[in-house]
């Protein structure tokens, strides 16, 4: 061993080499768990049945209508112009409804705004149940309820909305500051007052830019609602998918994603303005 | 004593314009939509005769088949979450800074960003020409349109991670994978559980919307009992989303805390 050599293993014999990182059993029983599961969920008796042999046969037909969606049939446009109003106008509504009753609603779910434990409670079971229906299921229903049209639609809309900007709004709350509510409490003011003065005025950006966030999903939202009966492009999609007009399909997912992108960066400059 | 000044209210004229903007846009969307308000008042009397039709006397008899649709449900869900995690891992290092050059970064962001705008349900009656009606053409919509979102959070998480690892790797001569492996993983390893995890959960809501198409599951059972009006079982099929969809968010949010508070 020449002298340099030497030199370089005594200095990484002095040097204090951390022990290499191990992966503890935790971690391997985790990966375990997803590789069975996800064995579980592709077998064909149990879960998913994955052939691909389905696929070859379809492909020659399949190919040619998805290849359909590269060439919009633009005389489709005027039919789509009334149906994409509605989806627009179903979005605007809802979230402007929801908007407004989400404001008490996040005030009542955040611990500082609410002391009382009992009611607290209460709403954040209630928006949890809320949460956890879909809202392609609640039109579903809801067009049995109250008949097909714009109304169904933009009640589930709101029902699915208010669940998503409490939640987030009643989270910025509780990652606020107190000061400024105790302040409010030892000036004499009641929890109303408190929450009006001190509270609201905190929590304004981050249900602004909530509220954004919910006029995109709604756009996205509402342009499917129409599947099950409940207005707007959807009812278009629906007929468009039974002739297999991919054609026409085309179009309609352009419309979306051009209204999608242009809320997006409108909503964007918005909340720039915000920060 | 002093007189103590109040601070003036401040008056924003882009603010007023704003509200004018927005308050303008709300009227006239109330103005215009063809809506019969009148059917909103007989709303709240309607409601409680279905919730009556559909609670008061629920059809057990059907939970055994609606669990087995959620299973299918859930099963879409997390086919569609692990082929998606598989795509949009290498994916989002193709879209993040200083993994790769910017034409090629850019035209992946501009790719998740259209697949984010397009709802699932879409890409899946786009996708069943070719994969058939079957719980496959789910899953392969559900893979999709994660493509989107994880690809968004994992550039994101990857260039948020320290630059001091993967400065370190790079200085001791390591190449592009070992820079991934001990200079990015890591760090972002939480991060891209974290979202993973709530990827699935989203992909459980939506299984349970594409049934409504036909791909079968939860969606499909619910669709044709609502449309045979028979409420007593539409009763059923919800208390089991709801239970199931509550249950699949407890158990991820708690695994989710856990990973995020590092244990």
């Amino acid at each position: 061993m020449s002298a340099r050599g030497a030199t370089v293993a005594r200095t990484i014999a002095t040097l204090d080499i951390p022990p290499r990182p191990r992966w503890q059993w935790k971690s391997w029983c985790a990966v375990g768990l997803v590789v069975i599961i996800t064995a579980i969920t592709l077998s064909p008796r149990w879960g998913v049945d994955f052939s691909l042999e389905a696929i070859a046969r379809n492909w020659q037909n399949g190919a040619e209508k998805i290849l359909q969606l590269l060439v919009p049939d633009w005389s489709f446009f005027p039919r789509t112009v009334p149906a994409l109003l509605e989806t627009l106008q179903m979005a605007v509504i809802a979230t402007a409804v929801a908007a407004v009753v989400s404001l008490p609603l996040s005030l009542a779910t955040a611990r500082l705004t609410n002391p009382n434990g009992y009611s607290r409670s209460l709403v954040r079971a209630l928006l949890n149940v809320i949460r956890s229906i879909p809202d392609l299921l609640y039109a579903a229903i809801l067009v049995a309820m109250v008949g097909v049209g714009a109304l169904p639609g933009i009640i589930a809309l709101v029902l699915f909305n208010v669940g998503i900007i409490v939640k987030m709004v009643s989270e910025s709350i509780e990652a606020n500051d107190p000061g400024a509510l105790e302040a409010g409490r030892a000036a004499g003011g009641n929890q109303v007052q408190i929450n009006r003065a001190s509270a609201l005025p905190d929590i304004m950006p981050s249900f602004i830019n909530q509220t954004l966030y919910v006029l995109e999903l709604n756009v996205r939202a509402s342009s499917v609602l129409g599947l099950v009966g409940a207005g707007g492009l959807g009812l278009l999609i629906d007929a468009v998918r039974t002739f297999y007009r991919y054609d026409q399909l085309s179009l309609i997912i352009l419309e979306i994603l051009i209204i999608v992108m242009a809320l997006d960066v409108l909503s964007n400059a918005v909340r720039r303005r915000l920060v | 004593m002093t007189v103590l000044t109040i601070p003036s209210r401040r008056r924003d004229w882009r603010r007023s314009t704003a509200v004018i903007i927005v308050g303008a846009v709300v009227i006239g969307a109330f103005w215009t939509v063809e809506v019969n308000w009148a059917r909103l008042a007989e709303l709240p009397a309607q409601v409680l005769h279905y919730l009556w039709l559909m609670f008061s006397d629920p059809d057990w008899s059907k939970v055994p088949e609606a669990l087995g649709q959620t299973w299918k449900s859930v099963a879409m869900a997390w086919v569609g979450t692990v082929i998606g995690i598989l795509l949009s891992f290498p994916l989002g290092f193709l879209a993040a800074r200083g993994f790769s050059p910017a034409p090629v970064r850019w035209g992946m962001r501009v790719g998740f960003a259209i697949i984010r705008a397009v709802p699932e349900i879409i890409i899946a009656i786009a996708i069943l020409s070719v994969t058939g009606l079957t719980p496959l053409t789910g899953a392969l919509a559900l893979a999709i349109g994660s493509v989107g979102t994880l690809g968004k959070w994992g550039y994101e998480a990857i260039e948020g991670v320290d630059p001091g690892p993967i400065e370190a790797t790079r200085a001791s001569g390591g190449n592009i994978a070992q820079i991934l492996r001990w200079g990015v993983w890591p760090s972002a390893t939480p991060d891209f559980i974290s979202f993973w995890l709530y990827r699935f959960e989203i992909n459980v809501r939506s299984s349970a919307v594409l049934g409504l198409i036909g791909v079968g599951g939860i969606g499909d059972m619910l669709t044709s009992y609502t449309q045979f009006r028979e409420w007593s079982t539409v009763g059923v099929l919800i208390i089991v989303v709801v239970i199931v969809t509550m249950g699949i968010d407890a158990v991820s949010g708690a695994i989710r805390r856990r990973i995020v508070e590092g244990t």
